[in-house]
């Protein structure tokens, strides 16, 4: 995935669900400044010649990104109103918007992955195969490949 | 019904599939709102019989379609 491209993509992402104003590039952010750690696994599905592929995800979010994503979700302009389950919940509906549309820019848009559920973990500890990282007028926020496994079983569809 | 595809135990096109066979349901309009971006796998969804809006799109992108389908067929 080019760089720039992914940072597209998610400046995209951002502009287009109303999250916190999207400023420029930023570099992956460092377990002491990240405040949650959203991680999803993709498994590719569907009949096709290339290598099947899995993999793991992650979305790294730095301080007080959490509480204005849930904010912006509900339209409150007090954040105190936001619990941490609804920031939760709005870090999740972004991992997984954020990872449907960065994929493709991975393995191209012919392929086909299932996503699994998006679910809070520890900072990764595997070193990244790909990341993009975005600087907002709030806070800053990664989108890491941590770990590819390939030539598994693919998902038949039903 | 809207409906997106990637969901726990049972997937949006798997979801979509069953409504088809369902006699008491085939007739149900479906528009998925998904991040999906495979071209094969939209247009297997919109055979089924859905309107497809790609994540994230704009309320006024939904609302278009819901005003498209909701309005009567000459």
């Amino acid at each position: 995935m080019r760089y720039s491209d992914g940072v597209a993509t998610i400046v995209g992402i951002m502009e287009g669900l109303c999250y916190p104003t999207p400023v420029g590039p930023a570099s992956l952010i460092t377990e002491s400044h990240a405040e949650m750690t959203i991680m999803l696994s993709y498994q590719e599905m569907g009949a096709g010649a290339a290598p099947c592929q899995r993999g793991t995800v992650c979305l790294i979010l730095s301080h007080g990104l959490p509480t204005t994503l849930g904010a912006n979700l509900r339209g409150y302009s007090d954040q105190g109103r936001v619990t941490l389950e609804l920031a939760t919940d709005a870090a999740y509906e972004l991992a997984n918007v954020m990872t449907g549309n960065l994929l493709p820019l991975v393995y191209g848009k012919e392929r086909e992955f299932q996503l699994s559920s998006p679910r809070r973990c520890p900072y990764p500890s595997h070193p990244t195969l790909d990341a993009c990282s975005l600087t907002t007028e709030e806070a800053v926020l990664s989108w890491a490949h941590v770990e590819k496994l390939e030539k598994v079983e693919k998902v038949e569809k039903a | 019904m809207l409906l997106d595809i990637n969901m726990p135990v049972m997937d949006g096109e798997q979801l979509l599939t069953a409504i088809r066979k369902d006699a008491s349901l085939s007739n149900t309009v479906v528009i998925i709102t998904s991040t999906e971006s495979s071209v094969t796998r939209i247009l297997r969804l919109r055979q089924l019989g859905a309107e497809f809006i790609h994540k994230p799109f704009r309320p006024e992108d939904l609302a278009s379609v819901v005003a498209r389908v909701a309005a009567p067929r000459a």
